[in-house]
């Protein structure tokens, strides 16, 4: 059965200076789970991105069973039966499910017309046969992540896919959905379909792989099998030296609640009710993590917080003082600080050069020496400080902050809102995308101000941050706070999952 | 390191310079094939439109009258174009501006020192009052400001109409060129700057208008953040800006200088409110500032540029009997090459041949 | 007063009047849903009855009218998309400016060829005729609303169900909307984005090319400088109003419709007739603050 199904030789991809792919070489077997590890930035999401047919490769081939393809766009890639569920998922909000698995693919009647009909018979029919259930008639913005994950594999299997590559499947999933999600992945193994798994998560490479190979810096490293290897070696390979997230902790202080939360509620920006009479505190000096399934509510808990967002009903009161309707501007002079989930579109303005990006808040809450006048040169002075003290690569503070990477904007996001003196920080998944050492070092700088006895209030998607940094734990499930927990040793993510998922209250 | 920096932006400039210079040169072959088809010959109109713009003092008077109110109206749409507002009613909201003013010099007397600063301002607020209707629609509303300010231009052209009429009695049966307010009195009138022609000293009102504006964005915290708003909205929000009072203060501000343009028109040329005195003036303004790529001070030097082109079409319709609607047409054309982004079209010829490139490596082996 | 609001001859009138708004409406409204804000309609409307003026002064053909203006208008979705989609220009800008030239082209052309400023009218230019639909006469009220309307009144209802039915029962309509939903998912898809946008394009060059059609051919045989006065304007708020859908932007240019055909009706009264030219106007602004008054939760962020 293990016959060679894809094969990828000698690919390499440029983008400009930098090199994403540097002969790189691959085989497939079929009716396999091929994991693809590494890193931000080593590549793997090029690799699949070249097999997938999106982008061309600069040099190197690719073979499907045996024969040589050329891809010029994903349709090439999907006509040898290659169908890659990504990491964003690429689905349609206002259009319904079925209108989404159609897409590019249309049945059609008599006159050209499309024959929803017939579509939705084919698909209930691959779904069933697969074990999936999608509900075909409802809008993709009223679905689930987890299901539309679903939506997203079925979507590939109607298009007639036999390699399905998962980009990051579990990054957006509870440990039950992961779990869900491997048990459909061995069951479409068993049936002949060969999957190709991108991750970083070596926990479950582990767990559910057949064959390893593993990227660093566009080259390969290692081509394994899991008896051959563990953790602590796979990690070797893909960073090169041994990673240890051993943030360093101290034993500390906490003192009084410096933000209540009491019986807030929140709309989304779909007008329907995402935070249900939520009540909380923070205390001096805590690390509070919020865990919980991607949209259960935590960003418009946050916006809500912060001000971004108007409260439907309950109060915050932070230092005694009732702050519900007060606006961002008011929450920053009072010492707020805020890192939000969106780098991009909200941390910062990337048409703009590093000292109007590290001045933002700080111009309101600190103020220049003049009230009118723009201070240049303190201004330069306090960007010059975010800069050292949080290690970005910049050559020159007056260039655009769009052209640095992803972790020396975050690092330049943190820098800006951990120098300004604030007794509050809201952080919104400060490590999202960014490589092992940008995460290693914010994480620190986290650990450390919560040390100097600033309260951080800490949303993550990825329960392992959460679990590491936080003092204690709330689980937000459907807008409700699910458990409130103190992050003691015992602690074990398989509790937390379950209330993630609403399953224990 | 220093010096390759500095290499660098200079041939950034050089591009930028180079791209203007090349929609010139691009215009002004599509003028003289346009100016050939009409029968006539390119090269007397061009020499008409020298003589008409600069070729002597009163031609430069002329040059000076139009560029004034582009200044005043590009300014007023940058204000709005730079923090990402789309007030495209600087047409209606001047109209208001004018009609407030020449009632105001008409209808009051006073000093001369008080009747113009008056006059000016009263024709701002009206101005301001009008572009308040779409700032408070589209933050209350959410009501698209681009086709409210639209909608706006076409009833403010006719309600100003509609309070000549009812201001002074007039019936339909009036001729046309008699509906106009009542002749303003001359306390309130700017003085001629060139004799016998129209350039006033409101030419010296325009520029100091746009130099306030440039020192706004450069120096003053304020204008920091109005161009943070246009640039990242949701960043800006984020980063404590009052988004609501920056929007609405931007497009009183915006119109409240259309408005002022109005004013100076009134004080400087007209001396009285004709309904529909001025066609396109305010769209004069919208072209300046996406030319200027919303910088007050190349506004200025744009504007002057109309200016000569404006006198000049006059001159040249004269004497060479070109319409001189070629040169508005030239405009929009000078308005379209200029928002080219050539650098991402670079890119994409780059990233083309580097495909075609490999198509023809992967052949060869 | 009353009675002149609903009277046979002011809907009527709303009828004729609504086919130049809805056609170029409809245009809009796949640009809408490809995600393509196009202000540069008015300049397509302009363009394109000049042009259809001069198709039927040529041939003396009504129909002949109808190809030039489509073409213009196809020529002017050229344009724009040339400069949007290729050399990747503000769309706004690229409008403004079309919508600028279109003014002096247009003028500078009549003057090229007819010789004229101000308005063309010659025996030349011939109309399409009113159709009379026998069946209709059965109807009352509503028949006589309806019945002997021009030709191309009928075309553009005919093009609003086509158009609604090409939306939302065929692949193209699919794609479209695909388009404006989520780019890359279309190109994961395999669907070429700038194909399509294309596409949206086009159609609203030809339908934008009609409506343009209809304001000198539909009936009165003349063209004046300038004849579009905001048509261009006014279907693009009605896309948007109905966000998109053929049919709900055909029902709001059927309330701006009224308010011009009210305008009509009503300039006979003591009502000042500048106001009266205003309505449709001031209209087309309150019928947006009302559409956006049931989503004003959604964007308090």
């Amino acid at each position: 059965m293990e016959d060679i199904i894809l094969e990828a030789r000698h690919i390499c991809k440029y983008f400009g200076a930098l090199t994403a792919n540097d002969d790189v070489s691959l085989s497939v077997r079929q009716g396999t789970v091929h994991s693809i590890i590494g890193e931000n930035g080593a590549g793997k999401s090029t690799l699949m991105n070249i097999i997938s047919g999106i982008y061309k490769p600069n040099g190197g081939e690719i073979l499907v069973k045996g024969k040589h393809v050329v891809f010029r766009n994903p349709n090439d890639a999907t006509k040898c039966g290659i169908g890659m569920v990504h990491q964003e998922f690429m689905l349609f909000q206002e259009l319904t499910v079925l209108e989404n698995l159609m897409m590019g693919f249309e049945t059609k009647k008599l006159g050209g017309f499309l024959n929803k009909k017939q579509a939705a018979k084919d698909i209930q029919e691959i779904a069933e046969k697969y074990g999936f259930s999608i509900p075909l008639d409802k809008k993709v913005s009223e679905l689930p992540v987890s299901l539309l994950q679903q939506v997203e594999i079925v979507k590939v299997l109607y298009k007639g896919a036999e390699i399905i590559i998962l980009d990051e499947p579990t990054s957006v999933l509870t440990p039950q959905g992961i779990e869900g999600l491997f048990q459909a992945i061995r069951y479409l193994t068993k049936q002949g379909k060969t999957v190709i798994l991108i991750t970083h998560k070596l926990k479950e490479v582990m767990e559910i792989s057949d064959y390893i190979t593993v990227l660093k810096n566009g080259v390969v490293t290692g081509n394994l099998t899991p008896d051959e290897t563990d953790e602590h070696k796979l990690a070797n390979l893909m960073v090169g030296r041994q990673v240890l997230f051993n943030t360093q902790k101290h034993e500390k202080k906490i003192a009084e609640p410096i933000l209540e939360i009491d019986n807030l509620t929140a709309f989304g920006s779909d007008g329907t009710e995402k935070v249900k009479h939520v009540s909380f505190s923070v205390r001096k000096g805590e690390i509070l993590g919020i865990a919980g399934v991607a949209g259960s509510g935590q960003g418009e808990l946050i916006e809500a917080i912060f001000g971004l967002r108007n409260p439907e009903s309950g109060t915050i009161t932070y230092k005694g003082e009732n702050i519900t309707t007060t606006s961002p501007r008011r929450k920053r002079e009072k010492k707020i600080g805020y890192v939000p989930q969106d780098r991009i579109s909200t941390g910062c303005n990337v048409h703009a050069n590093l000292i109007e990006n590290c001045i933002m808040g700080y111009h309101v809450a600190h103020k220049f020496k003049t009230p009118w006048l723009l201070g240049k040169e303190e201004a330069s002075l306090f960007t010059r400080s975010v800069v050292e003290n949080y290690q970005v690569k910049v050559q020159d503070i007056h260039n655009k902050i769009g052209d640095l990477s992803g972790g020396n904007i975050q690092k330049t996001i943190v820098g800006r809102e951990f120098s300004q003196n604030n007794d509050l920080l809201i952080i919104e998944d400060p490590t999202r995308g960014i490589d092992v050492g940008a995460i290693e070092f914010i994480w620190q700088k986290i650990i450390d101000i919560a040390q100097e006895g600033v309260s951080v209030l800490l949303v993550s998607h990825e329960l392992g941050e959460v679990m590491e940094l936080s003092d204690r734990i709330l689980v937000m499930y459907n807008g409700e706070i699910a458990a409130n927990l103190e992050n003691t040793p015992e602690l074990d993510e398989k509790t937390i999952g379950l209330y993630m998922l609403g399953g224990k209250t | 390191m220093k010096i390759r920096k500095k290499l660098k932006i200079s041939q950034t400039a050089r591009l930028e310079i180079l791209k203007y210079f090349v929609s010139a040169l691009l215009v002004m072959v599509i003028g003289a094939i346009i100016i050939l088809s009409q029968g006539n010959s390119p090269l007397e109109a061009l020499n008409a439109m020298i003589i008409g713009s600069v070729g002597s003092p009163s031609a430069i008077g002329t040059t000076i009258r139009w560029a004034t109110p582009s200044i005043i109206t590009g300014i007023a749409a940058v204000i709005a174009f730079k923090s990402g507002i789309w007030n495209c009613g600087i047409e209606g909201q001047m109209y208001f501006g004018a009609f407030a003013a020449a009632i105001a010099g008409s209808a009051i007397t006073l000093p001369r020192f008080l009747h113009i600063p008056v006059c000016l301002i009263i024709g701002g607020l009206a101005g301001m009052a009008f572009a308040f209707i779409p700032a408070i629609l589209k933050l209350k509303l959410n009501v698209n400001e681009l086709i409210c300010t639209l909608m706006l231009n076409y009833a403010a052209n006719l309600f100003t109409e509609y309070l000549v009429f009812k201001y002074m009695g007039f019936d339909a049966s009036e001729l046309a060129d008699a509906i106009a307010t009542p002749d303003m009195h001359s306390t309130a009138r700017l003085s001629v700057i060139i004799p016998k022609t129209s350039a006033t000293t409101a030419f010296f009102i325009a520029i100091g208008i746009a130099v306030v504006i440039y020192l706004l964005y450069r120096y003053t915290v304020k204008g920091y953040e109005l161009k943070q708003v246009g640039e990242n909205l949701r960043f800006s929000k984020y980063g404590g800006i009052n988004y609501k009072r920056t929007f609405i203060m931007i497009f009183l501000l915006s119109g409240f200088i259309s408005g002022v343009c109005g004013g100076t028109e009134m004080t400087g040329t007209f001396g009285k409110f004709r309904p529909a005195f001025a066609t396109n003036l305010g769209w004069d303004g919208v072209m300046i500032a996406s030319i200027a790529k919303n910088n007050p001070l190349a506004v200025i030097f744009i504007s002057i540029i109309w200016g000569m082109l404006k006198a000049g079409s006059f001159q040249m319709e004269r004497t060479t009997s070109t319409n001189r609607l070629v040169v508005m047409v030239l405009q929009s054309v000078f308005v379209l090459l200029v928002a080219i982004d050539y650098e991402a079209l670079f890119k994409h010829f780059k990233e083309k041949r580097q495909i075609r490139m490999l198509r023809i490596q992967k052949e060869e082996v | 007063m009353l009675q002149l609001l609903f009277s046979i001859s002011t809907l009527s009138a709303m009828v004729r009047l609504s086919a130049p708004i809805a056609l170029a409406a409809i245009g809009s409204a796949y640009g809408h849903k490809a995600k393509i804000f196009n202000i540069g309609l008015e300049s397509y409307v302009l363009t394109s009855a000049f042009f259809a003026t001069w198709g039927s002064y040529l041939f003396e053909n009504a129909f002949m009218g109808l190809v030039f203006g489509i073409i213009s208008g196809i020529a002017m979705s050229a344009v724009f998309g040339i400069f949007v989609l290729h050399f990747k220009s503000d769309p706004i800008v690229i409008g403004i400016a079309m919508n600028l030239s279109a003014w002096g082209f247009t003028t500078l052309l009549m003057y090229n060829i007819f010789h004229t400023r101000g308005s063309v009218m010659d025996s030349r230019i011939k109309s399409f005729g009113t159709v009379h639909i026998p069946f209709l006469d059965r109807i009352p009220f509503v028949g006589s609303i309806l019945n002997n309307q021009n030709a191309l009144v009928y075309l553009a209802f005919l093009v609003v169900i086509i158009a609604q039915i090409v939306m939302y029962k065929t692949p193209f309509g699919l794609r479209i909307r695909g388009v404006g939903s989520n780019e890359e998912a279309m190109q994961s898809a395999g669907v070429s984005v700038l194909k399509y946008k294309w596409a949206s394009l086009i159609v609203t060059g030809v339908l934008a090319g009609a409506a343009g059609t209809c304001l000198p051919l539909c009936g009165i045989s003349m063209f004046t400088e300038n004849m579009s006065a905001g048509k261009g304007f006014l279907a693009v708020s009605a896309a948007r109003i109905g966000k998109g859908d053929p049919l709900k932007s055909f029902f709001a240019c059927l309330i701006f419709a009224f308010a011009d055909a009210l305008s009509v009706g009503l300039q006979g009264f003591s009502i000042p007739s500048q106001l009266v030219l205003a309505a449709p106007y001031i209209i087309t602004i309150l019928v947006m603050c009302l559409t956006n008054l049931g989503e004003l939760r959604k964007e308090n962020v």
